[in-house]
Parts: C-alpha cells; structure tokens; sequence
C-alpha cells in the first residue's frame, strides 16, 4: 500500500461531518498517546468519557477499532488516528503492542482463518449435482416467465401512452419491480425502478424513457430466444436480466497482468446499499475495468482500491463479450500513478467515442464507459461546459457536475491549459472523476450527497 | 441535427409512444415501436458526434509565488470544512506574511467562501495569488469588487428614495470611501430630512471625523432639534481645533482656578474647583444638559459635561503641571470624584498614555468602581500602552480573577507576546469564589482569538482555573481553538 496521505484518508469516512470531526481531531494534542508497530498503530484519545477512547488500525487493509461508542465507521477518533499518521508518521513511537491491540489484532486473523477454513470445507463437501441441475432449471424457468410477464407489462405501457404512465402512483411501479425480483430477475427490477426516476427527470424526459424501454425491449427479445443465442451474447443477456457470476468461479478465470491505475471512484447511495464503482485502466493494454464493491448500512468499503495509485498485479474479468467487470486476482504493492498514464489514454476524444461505440456495439446494455483523455481543456459554448481536445472536438460536460464547486476545481488545478482529465462517459454527457497534471492527482469525484 | 440524425427519429417516436399506440396511427403497434426505439437509441450513443469548440478561456497567467505546504494546505481544508471566520483570516495573514499561496486545486473553496463573507477579507483574496482572479473572472459570483467602486450604481436612487436604514447603510459605505463626499450627500437633502434622519446620519459622520467637518457639524448645533444638537456635539468633542471645544475649555478655564500661595518656606500651587453658579443659557446650543439626572447635584453636572468634552491640556496648561501632579493637588477636593469622572471621558477622546495612567491610578485607588469606566482611559492609546495599562490595572489587589479576565481580554487588537504571558500569569491564580464561570465565556473565547499563539497551553491552564471540571463545551471550543491556532502559527514556521 502506497504512503497514506491525508486526502487518501479522507476518503474512507462515511460522510462529511465525521470528515470533519476527524479532522479536527487529528492533532497531537488531542491524544494522550500513539504508537505503532510493524504492522498497527493505536492511541488513546480523551472523549467527553471518563476513560480515553483506545482506538486502534491494522494498517494491512486497513481495519478500524474503536471503544468509543459512535455508530459511524469509521469513527473519527479511527479517522483521526490515520490522519495522524498520514501527517506525522515520525510522532508514532514504536512499542511493543498492548493487550488490547493484539488480542484484536489476534482476533482479526482468527476470524480471518475461519473464514479460508469455511471456504475449504465447503471446496470439499461433494457437490450434489442432481439437485444443482434442479434449481437452475427452476430459476430458469421463472426468469423466463418473468420476461414474458414484463414484456406483456411493456407493450401494454406503451400502448396507453407515456403521458398516462406519468400518473401513476410509485406503488405501481414498485409492485412490477418486486414482481421482477419475485421472478428472479433483478435486473430486469432495475430496469424498472430507473425508468420511474426518468420518469421525473424533468424537460426532455420522454425522450429519455423512450430509449430506456427501448433497451429493455431489447433485452426482453432477448431473453425469449435465450437459448438461440450465441454463447458470449447469452452470457451478457443473462448477466443483464440478474443472473450473477460467484466470485470464485471469476477468480477461477486467467488473469489479465498489466499496471493497473485507479482512475477513479463514485459511490451511490441506495437507501440500504451503497454501491461503489472503481475504474481502473491498465498502464500498457490500455484495458478499462469496473471493480463494484457493495456495503450495507454503516460497513466501510474495502480501502485496498485507492484512486491516483497503481498498482502491478492481475485481473479477472467476469464473462462478457465486452469484459468491464472485474475482480482483483493479485496485486503488488501501490504507488502514486505519476502524471504520464501511458496506452491508458485516449488521444482524442474521437478515438474514445470509437473505443466506447464498438463496446456498445458488443453489449448494448452497457451503460457507462469510462473515458481516459489525456489533454483536453475546459471551455464553456452558450450555458454548456465541454472538455476539448487537440483537435477542437467537445464533449459535453453533465449538468450536475458543472452547476457545483468542482467544475471550478478541475478548472483552478487546469489554470486554463491542457490537463489529463478521467470520466464516466454515458453517451449523452460526460462525468469527470478525477485529474491529473503536473502538481498531482485530483480526485473529482461526488462522494458524499452534495 | 439532421432530419435522418437518429436522435431526431428517436424524438419523434417519443411524441408518438407520449400519446400511446393506440391512439396514434403513425407508430404502428407496440413491438415495431420499441424495435425502433432500440434500434434508434443505440444508434444515436454509438454515433454520438462531438461538438465543434472553437471558444478557448484565457490562459491563467503564471505564478512565481510558492505554493503553502502540505500541512498548512490540509489545514486550509480541515478550516473550510467547517468555516471560522477568525481563524480562516488568520490563516491567510500567515500566508501573505510568508508570501505563499494557496494551491491551485483548493484556490476554488476558499474563494467560494470568501464570497459569501459578508467583509470580504482583503487577505483571503489576496492568498489565491493570480489564480484566485482569474477564477474570480470566469465567474460573477466571485468577482471581486474593484477598490472604490463598492457603492451600488444606484447610490442617487437610494438616497433620494430608499428608507432611513437604507440611506444611513449607504452613507457608512461612501463615507468609508470618501468622506467629504458623505457629508455632501447629508448637507444635500439636509430641508428635506426629519429630525430623526439628521440624527442618524450625523452619528455615520463621526465614522472617519475631521477638521473638514467642523463647519457644518457647527452650523448643525442651530438646529432646532436638541438630540440632533446633541448629536453633533458628540462628534465635535472629539474633533480636536474644533470651536465647540475652544469654546469648552474656555469655559474650563473659568472653573479651574490656580491659587499660588507664598508660604514661609516655599511658595505651593494650588489648583480649585470651582463649578458653575447658574446655567448658560449659550451653553445648551452646545448640548450640556440643564437637568441633573437624579442623585446629582446641578453644580457639579454641569462641571462633569463641560470638563469631560474640554481637552485635557487645560489642566496641565492652567497648573503647570503634569498629570499625576494635577491629580495630587485636586485630590482632596469635594469635587473631585466628579471630576475624576469626566476626566476619564475626555481621556478616552484624546490617547495621551501620561494622562491615562494617572488617572488609572486615581480610580484603582479610589472606593466605587465600574470596570467600564476604567476600561475607557485606555481605549485611545495604541496597542502597546493599553496592554500596559490593562495589565497593571488587572494586577491590582481589589479585581477577583473574573474581573481580571474582563479587563484583560476586552480588546480588540491580538495579544503580544509579552501581555499573553504576562495575562495569563495573573488570569492562573487560583481563586476563592466560584460559579460565575458562565459569566466570561465571551471573555475566554475572545482571548481564544487573540492570544500568542506560543502561550497556547498557559491559556489552557487559566481556563482550566476558572472552570476546574473543565467540561463545557463554550471552554472546550475556546481551548481547542487556542491549540489548533498554535498549531497553525508552527506549520507556517517550518
């Protein structure tokens, strides 16, 4: 793992006022002690309780520990402690641990080993192939009706009008989208669930939905002819309507070497879930992948991806016959990615379109593409921002990013000239993420709700 | 767009599947339309045509100025994410001390939040070095109003037509600008104007006073409205040379009566008071009230007005003496707590360091006593002399630790080196009574924000002495503020 900086810290707290309260604690004063050792560090951090708070990291991933009894995590007082040592490693005196360090730590790598031993047993316990066999059949044929019902469900929306599906109330849509999830299929619930958002996205909206349910018309054809298809395109279907991959078996897969930068992160919030998406890009194949990670309520995301670092290590990618998704096989430790990002770069922006057309050729349901250009610059047409590239070529920045503070971020670190800028690219409007120059890397993205 | 462009036929099919297949011939049934829809969708995302952009931003100009370090850059930070106005100024005069500026991608926040500063800090502003303005000049809200063009455009319409508040608030903005101009702006629509906005507007002219005043503040002491005679004569006290205090310490002079005696062996001075027998009529045109409030004896309220708007100089030119001479020979007078008192008045108009410590003197030795009263002898003097004199003040044996923290952290101006030490010294010592705690928290946190950032822990340890379980949360703020500006203060030395 590359040196812990105070930004790279802070991206691991769960929301902008436990940023803060981190923050300000994170000076000496604050902390009767800190320590570190080889592979921990800890300290006691005096709170409004009688005892300090012992608060406690295993820098391998990191993990956090604290005794304070905040339900966030991490906790500022685990934040602060980090940004301590992100500021000040020297301050951290080397000790042997106490009691309450190695017991933990302790208790972390038995868990850890259960868990390898859990996977072993499980490796090893006969498989019943029979009834295997049964229950995909099963989940089979439920997709299947599911599709048919939702296909019915479509042309009948269609047939009453667009005008008239604006009038609905949401438990209509939210009753068709369990009945999806009933059915097994959650991607076609997605499906659904997006359309009742683009429903309400204001001017121009009908034209936005038209195309969604054109997608999903799509796929629903798709699905009946499930088994005509060819093998690759079947996968990716199957993939679309919900069908999941274990990730043991894409572990399983070969892996792509190459340097992997970490072009950037968005995380999204659902009301239970928060989702979030990694781009990664390789230094030499110049390969795009999306790493997804999940967390439930207040359970931190894995903080092995950190973005403005490479890493040499190898992919695997879930099948797809545009592989993006991917799981991170091995890696080797990580670095600052320097201000040169090598064949990860597209060198104008009409190259990157064509990179991203013959992807949406191969999986038409592909929604985001990400976009690496190495000099573009900002320049605003009418009430529209652009990134521009060498050759006058503009590509329209999304509204949301430019109605806030970090379109002028991405323009201060540009001052005006060519900068290597990283975004989401959907098709209709791009979302810069991150930026690199030679003063450093900018992480652009919108982590919290701003 | 072209007619054939397919996000143009994927518009049009939109407009159909709006009013619904069964109602529009054009589209044919549900199938064929979102067959279209499909084919059209993807089409216009993989054809997706890029704009021309001929329009470029002009280059931000280079900056020799070095970038602050990453510790005080990630302070700035930990600072914006929860706004002090205080410390983010003060942050930004280390900055501009040191000549640094701040780093290109962080140049936004600040701005963004010095935009919204009701007084923009000059400082800030000028810590986004070449950046910051040309920012400022991509977009309006940040745009940085130009030195002397801050009055609004319609500055006319709004005094001629705007309300009273209105007007007085425009006429603070031009006459911090320009003061003759101000005063032109009242002198304007003087006829026009009620009693009540003369008075309003006289009071803004005693922001930024001179000489240049004097004639219409006098002419003003004919009007016929006494609050706004009395208003005038409040600024003209202040204005020294004026004819309204040449006309008051000529009335001094008649009540301050030198008395030499011969005695046997040495010849003594001998100053007496003598206060005024009957009211002057001539003396109202200058605002000295008649009435006595209640308690107070006509004879010596009249003295008390007009020794207190004279100049001090009277009594040194009359005896020949210096202050605390003066002081000594009246002290035995009936007169003389009257006397002490507007003697503190006329102190705190004219910043004479002498005069401020003998009378300082008088008043700490004296029986009744308001702090407010002995806090304005030092109000004039420059920051040096009044730390002097707050801190001999507060080492006087009659002030509880309370009263010490109120006369010690009443100013305006950052503590110096030396007055934080020596402050803090006398504001540690333990005390007796307790539980007026709650009574200095203004008093803690304003010294929070100006005390030397190097006597940090010593201000921890008087607060702590004030408030021994230590746990409310005004003082912790207070400390932590304290320690985070030290904090700043050495990220800036390295």
């Amino acid at each position: 793992m590359p040196a812990w900086t105070p930004d790279r810290v802070i991206t691991l707290a769960p929301d902008p006022a436990s940023a803060a309260a981190g923050q300000a604690l994170a000076t000496l004063k604050k902390w009767s002690k800190i320590c570190r050792s080889e592979r921990a560090i800890w300290g006691l951090c005096q709170g409004s309780g009688k005892d300090p708070y012992q608060a406690r990291i295993d820098l391998s991933e990191p993990a956090f520990k604290c005794s304070c009894p905040s339900r966030k995590f991490p906790c500022k007082h685990g934040l602060a402690l980090l940004l301590l040592f992100a500021k000040d490693e020297a301050s951290f005196k080397t000790e042997a641990e106490p009691g309450w360090v190695t017991e933990w730590m302790a208790s972390r790598s038995e868990r850890a080993e259960k868990k390898v031993e859990k996977a072993k047993a499980a490796a090893e316990t006969p498989v019943d192939l029979d009834a295997q066999a049964k229950r995909a059949a099963q989940r089979e044929a439920r997709v299947l009706d599911g599709v048919a019902s939702c296909h019915v469900w479509l042309e009948d929306l269609v047939r009453r009008g667009l005008a008239a599906a604006q009038t609905e109330t949401a438990a209509t849509w939210d009753r068709m989208a369990a009945r999806m999830v009933d059915a097994q299929a959650p991607g076609l619930a997605a499906y659904v669930r997006q359309l009742t958002e683009l429903i309400a996205s204001g001017a121009g909206w009908d034209t936005r939905a038209l195309d969604h349910l054109g997608r999903l018309h799509l796929l629903l054809k798709a699905g009946d002819r499930l088994v005509e298809l060819p093998g690759d395109l079947a996968v990716d279907v199957r993939t679309t309507l919900g069908w999941t991959h274990s990730k043991e078996d894409v572990l399983a897969g070969p892996g792509v070497a190459d340097r992997w930068i970490t072009l950037g992160q968005v995380t999204e919030d659902d009301d239970r879930l928060r989702t979030r998406r990694t781009w990664l890009a390789g230094r030499s194949t110049g390969r795009r992948a999306l790493v997804l990670d999940f967390a439930a309520g207040r359970t931190p995301f894995d903080a092995s991806s950190v973005t403005g670092t490479e890493f040499d290590g190898e992919l695997t990618f879930y099948p797809s016959r545009q592989p993006m998704r991917a799981l991170v096989k091995s890696r080797e430790e990580g670095r600052e990615i320097g201000t040169n990002l090598g064949a990860a770069a597209d060198p104008t922006i009409e190259s990157g379109l064509r990179k991203y057309a013959e992807a949406l050729a191969a999986n038409p349901w592909m929604t985001r593409w990400p976009m690496v250009f190495a000099g573009v610059r900002l320049a605003p047409e009418r009430d529209q921002w652009f990134l521009v590239d060498s050759t006058d070529s503009g590509l329209p920045v999304k509204a949301s990013f430019a109605a806030g503070i970090q379109l002028w971020r991405l323009l201060s670190a540009s001052g005006g000239s060519h900068i290597t800028v990283m975004a989401e690219w959907d098709g209709v409007a791009a979302l810069p993420l991150s930026a690199v120059n030679g003063a450093g890397y900018h992480d652009l993205a919108p982590r919290w709700d701003e | 767009m072209n007619d054939w462009s397919p996000l143009r036929k994927l518009k049009d099919l939109a407009a159909a599947a709006m009013i619904g297949t069964d109602r529009s011939s054009a589209a044919g049934k549900p199938d064929a339309l979102l067959h279209q829809a499909a084919v059209f969708g993807t089409q216009a995302r993989a054809g997706f045509k890029p704009r021309t952009i001929a329009a470029a931003l002009p280059p931000c100009p280079q900056d020799a100025t070095p970038v602050a370090g990453t510790a005080p850059m990630a302070t700035l930070a930990r600072l914006l994410a929860s706004p002090d106005f205080g410390m983010i100024t003060e942050w930004a005069e280390l900055a501009s001390a040191k000549n640094l500026r701040v780093a290109d991608a962080a140049v936004p926040l600040l701005l963004d939040w010095w935009s919204r500063q009701p007084r923009r800090p000059e400082t800030a502003f000028s810590v986004l070095g070449k950046r910051g303005n040309w920012l400022a000049s991509l977009n309006a809200d940040w745009r940085k109003p130009v030195a002397g063009s801050e009055v609004p455009a319609n500055s006319d319409e709004i005094w001629q037509t705007g309300t009273t508040p209105q007007r007085a608030a425009l006429l603070l903005t031009v006459r911090r600008l320009d003061p003759s101009r101000a005063r032109s702006l009242v002198q304007s629509t003087w006829e026009s104007d009620g009693a009540d906005e003369h008075r309003k507007f006289i009071e803004v002219l005693n922001e930024k006073r001179s000489m240049t005043d004097e004639p219409f503040l006098e002419s003003v002491l004919d009007d016929k409205s006494n609050l706004v005679r009395k208003a005038a004569a409040a600024v003209l006290s202040q204005i020294t040379g004026s004819r309204f205090k040449m006309r008051m310490n000529e009335r001094a002079r008649t009540m301050v009566i030198l008395e030499n005696k011969r005695g046997v062996l040495k010849r003594t001075s001998k100053v007496t008071l003598s206060p005024p027998q009957e009211f002057d009529k001539s003396w109202e045109r200058d605002g000295i009230e008649e009435q006595p409030p209640s308690g107070t004896g006509s004879r010596a309220w009249w003295l008390r007005q007009i020794l207190a708007a004279a100049d001090l100089s009277v009594w040194t030119d009359v005896s020949g003496l210096d202050p605390s001479g003066v002081l000594k020979i009246i002290a035995a007078d009936d007169y003389f707590g009257t006397v002490l008192e507007a003697m503190s008045d006329a102190a705190a108009v004219c910043g004479d360091v002498s005069w401020s410590t003998a009378i300082m003197g008088c008043r700490l030795a004296g029986d009744k006593l308001e702090l407010r009263e002995l806090q304005k002898v030092w109000r004039n003097l420059t920051p040096e002399q009044s730390e002097s004199l707050a801190l001999e003040a507060a080492a006087h044996k009659r002030f509880t630790v309370a009263e010490r923290w109120m006369i010690l952290a009443s100013g305006e101006h950052r503590w110096s080196l030396g007055y934080s030490a020596a402050a803090l010294k006398l504001l540690k010592k333990p005390q007796e009574e307790r539980g007026d705690a709650f009574m200095l928290y203004e008093q803690v946190e304003r010294a929070s924000r100006r005390v030397a950032p190097q006597c940090a822990e010593q201000f921890v340890e008087a607060v702590a002495t004030v408030s021994p379980n230590g746990k409310t949360d005004s003082f912790i703020k207070s400390i932590d503020r304290a320690r985070q500006r030290a904090e700043i203060h050495k990220e800036f030395e390295v």
